[in-house]
């Protein structure tokens, strides 16, 4: 468990064999130029359906707009957005996104979706989750990734969550979930400090005897396992001094702060999924500013973190990626707010990420819209994960993505 | 079906349709006798609903659906109760008021174990469920689908059937929007607002006419999607997981046709079932976080003190179940889900916070001596004794292993050497707390 990733890295170069044994896109992820560390990916998972069409605004398409005709309360004033290129700008709360687009450090793919989208949060997130639009996949793209890397000595991905999530679970092994570092202490009487010892060395005498009975026991017993070991882990972890400012009173921002703190540390964690609720706007969507002030916390956070990720050195070795199960209802709905839509932007955030509109925005047209009334989708949800996959992290996308030919998007540098 | 009427069977019916069950509970049944147990758990609630006083924070809603679990006479239609609110997953992060969430609580109470549709009606016209669901903004020719999708995708059909069918279209949601247009609020209670209804011509599952939401309720509850799909939740809530297209759901199906939705008679047919006390069953299911703080207090004959609200409150939070508070319309997720990560953790942090609850500032209030018994037999205990003692006490069926692990904890000393154990008011208030912490984190007390 002491193993660091680097220290793994290290121990592998004295084993040339070994490389034989890895795909030959993770060979090259690993095996990156000087300077550049092992990459890591951060998941930001907007729950409830964002409403694409206000976190990244068609205000001026070519070809007639008709954003406005469709979303009479709700649409951000033209004086508002904050224009990038073709015609599409930025809710004004995302102002402090504005300008890493403009330096080219924000890709922005647009209407994305899958065929036959599904409206329910539940289908749509294990959709999103597992990159199958078949909804039948057991298991979640990123965890087949790292089923791809084989099992590591400790957790290179981590849920900042308080229940499993689907994206991360595979056969890669161990991933714990989990949403703060100063729980992990193994608890002991304050009034029998000297018995703290024999507790623990009880309980992990307990979870290794139920290791392989089956069922709930044996993952209980692993997950203890896990559980003491980060508990030793996490022991060793140095604080981390933030250079940047992030939003008090968001779980995202605790989220980030969280992951840049094991990003600093450098024990091996390298893949977060930050699942963030609260966009399920049905109603009143704008009153008091509420999804507005939701993308400034979006904005202002991921500034943060990337401030944060510049000062530990992090910043050309970490991509953030910004999704949501829906985007919302082209019209707005009699209640001030929109119900569930389908395609949406994704973003793609970090030094690495080529900045600009990677896929063009679906057609406002009304003539355009789907039988149900949707924007038509532009690009694959596969597309997007899949390059990510292959020219980030270096794994097999085709595995990864069965039945699905990938088109490399103009995500990365 | 006869049901072997034993101290293993009674544990588990008990433990299933309450909150763990104790020595006492488990004699008492026993002695009654398999029906009469059976009736008195299906009995309908005497009385009234009691409402708390009037509450202002989460944690006091919290304290007091907890301490009405720990001290119910009726612990199944407190039981049932959680389901109801898992199923019809309603959060005070949206509602806002603590006194819509108890009239909530009290609308799933009331109806517990009665008809299904009834269930529906009320929750359809509950004012927590409307602000959740938004549909006392959903009125005609501004339509909110809100409800109208989640009625038909969580609380009654699903979205798709046992064959893997879509059970509704998108046209189907706007049709069920349009027959709940009008039902609204007015000063925080159920309106119905004719000039913002809909009394167009709907159609819904084939349906076609001027249909309004009770119309609908109808429908949906005796769609044959519905009729599987609620027994199919209440059995793997109660028994173990079953899919939709097990058979053994045709046979619960058939049982909600029969009594036209009743939950107590698809309660009791459950309760009677061979598979119910079959091995698949026994211990098969990982307790609820709430079933966990319960179970532990109850078991260990504690008690809760009122006055720590916002700890209480910190306790489910941190166990992964905020009552009053789910993370979204679906609810919790069960089963494994609620042992991940920070789930186990949090068992293992707050079964120790019990254990060694201590002094007048600790909500939580037991005598470890008492899982002892009799002062004076004390003497003849061992540590395999002990181990034994605590253990049945707190209603665990351990492995071998970890009876080997506890009873070698009992044994050492602070430098982890094998010592002689003396049953003494030192040992009673450390290493038997120790006992009680580790027991409480195992896996084996995780599971019902």
């Amino acid at each position: 468990m002491n193993v660091t990733r680097r220290n793994f890295l290290k121990s592998l170069a004295m084993l040339p064999a070994g490389y034989a044994l890895l795909p030959q896109g993770l060979l090259r992820a690993i095996m990156a130029p000087p300077g550049a560390g092992p990459r890591n990916l951060v998941l930001v998972d907007l729950r409830g359906g964002n409403d694409g069409l206000n976190m990244v605004v068609p205000y001026g398409l070519a070809g007639g707009s008709y954003y406005g005709e469709f979303r009479q309360s709700l649409a951000v004033p033209l004086s508002a957005v904050l224009p990038l290129a073709g015609g599409i700008g930025l809710n004004p709360g995302l102002l402090a996104l504005k300008a890493h687009f403009h330096a080219g450090r924000l890709a922005i793919a647009q209407g994305v979706s899958y065929p036959e989208p599904s409206f329910s949060h539940e289908v749509a997130q294990r959709i999103w989750q597992t990159g199958d639009p078949a909804n039948a996949a057991p298991d979640g793209w990123l965890g087949r990734f790292l089923a791809q890397l084989g099992v590591p000595s400790s957790p290179s991905a981590v849920a900042v969550s308080g229940t499993l999530e689907l994206l991360v679970t595979g056969s890669g092994g161990f991933v714990p979930n989990f949403q703060h570092l100063q729980d992990f202490s193994f608890p002991s009487d304050d009034e029998h400090a000297g018995d703290k010892a024999n507790r623990r060395a009880a309980y992990a005498a307990i979870t290794a005897g139920l290791a392989g009975s089956g069922g709930h026991l044996a993952t209980m017993a692993d997950t203890s396992t896990g559980i003491l070991e980060l508990i030793d882990l996490f022991a060793t972890v140095p604080p981390f001094t933030s250079v940047g400012t992030y939003p008090a009173g968001s779980s995202l921002s605790s989220g980030l702060k969280l992951t840049m703190r094991l990003l600093h540390a450098d024990i091996g964690m390298r893949y977060f999924h930050i699942p963030w609720g609260g966009f399920d706007t049905h109603a009143d969507q704008e009153l008091d500013g509420f999804h507005s002030k939701r993308m400034a916390l979006l904005g202002d956070a991921l500034h943060a973190f990337w401030q944060d990720l510049g000062s530990a050195g992090l910043a050309d070795d970490t991509l953030v990626v910004v999704f949501s199960e829906f985007g919302r209802t082209v019209h707005e709905n009699g209640s001030g707010g929109t119900d569930h839509g389908s395609v949406a932007p994704v973003l793609v955030f970090g030094n690495a990420a080529v900045g600009g509109l990677a896929t063009p925005h679906p057609s406002m047209d009304p003539a355009d819209l789907t039988e149900s009334g949707e924007l038509p989708m532009t690009t694959d949800l596969r597309d997007v994960f899949g390059t990510l996959v292959a020219d980030w992290l270096g794994g097999d996308a085709a595995a990864i993505f069965p039945g699905h030919a990938l088109t490399t998007l103009p995500l990365l540098v | 079906m006869t049901v072997t009427w034993n101290a293993a069977n009674a544990a588990h019916l008990l433990r299933r349709a309450g909150f763990g069950a104790t020595a006492k509970d488990v004699d008492k049944a026993l002695k009654a006798g398999f029906e009469k147990t059976l009736a008195g758990l299906l009995k309908p609630q005497q009385g009234k609903f009691k409402r708390p006083k009037p509450v202002d924070e989460l944690g006091e809603l919290q304290c007091w659906w907890i301490a009405r679990m720990l001290k119910s006479k009726h612990p199944l239609a407190e039981k049932l109760t959680l389901f109801w609110h898992n199923h019809f997953a309603t959060s005070i992060a949206k509602v806002e008021s603590p006194d819509l969430m108890v009239l909530h609580v009290g609308t799933l109470q009331q109806h517990a174990l009665g008809k299904f549709q009834d269930l529906l009606l009320a929750v359809s016209r509950d004012p927590a469920m409307l602000v959740w669901l938004d549909n006392r903004s959903n009125f005609a020719g501004a339509i909110n689908e809100n409800y109208a999708r989640e009625l038909q995708e969580l609380f009654t059909t699903g979205v798709l059937d046992k064959d893997g069918q879509p059970n509704y279209t998108e046209l189907d949601v706007v049709e069920v929007a349009r027959a709940f247009t009008g039902w609204t609020l007015f000063e925080h209670h159920f309106a119905f607002d004719a000039s913002g209804h809909d009394f167009g011509t709907k159609t819904v599952k084939g349906v076609t006419g001027a249909l309004d939401g009770t119309d609908v309720l109808a429908i949906l509850a005796a769609d044959p999607s519905t009729a599987r799909r609620i027994p199919q939740k209440l059995w793997s809530f109660f028994a173990y997981p079953v899919a939709l297209d097990d058979p053994l759901c045709d046979e619960l199906a058939a049982v909600y046709v029969a009594s036209d939705g009743r939950i107590r008679t698809i309660l009791e047919h459950i309760f009677r079932h061979d598979a119910f006390y079959s091995d698949t069953a026994q211990r098969a299911l990982v307790k609820s976080p709430v079933e966990f703080l319960v179970a532990a207090l109850r078991l260990l004959g504690a008690t809760l003190h009122g006055g720590y609200p916002s700890e209480i409150g910190d306790v489910l939070t941190e166990l992964g179940q905020a009552l009053f508070a789910p993370p979204s319309v679906f609810g919790w997720k069960e089963g494994d889900q609620w042992v991940g990560t920070s789930g186990l953790l949090a068992r293992n942090t707050r079964g120790e916070w019990i254990a060694d609850a201590r002094g007048k500032n600790h909500p939580v209030k037991y005598a470890p001596s008492k899982l002892l018994g009799k002062t004076k037999e004390w003497a003849a205990l061992d540590a395999p004794a002990v181990v034994a003692r605590v253990l049945a006490a707190l209603d665990t069926e351990a492995s071998p292993s970890t009876v080997a692990a506890l009873t070698a904890y009992l044994q050492a000393d602070d430098a982890g050497q094998p010592q002689p154990l003396v049953v003494d008011a030192d040992f009673v208030d450390g290493k038997l707390r120790g006992l009680i912490s580790l027991v409480l984190g195992t896996p084996e007390f995780q599971l019902a």
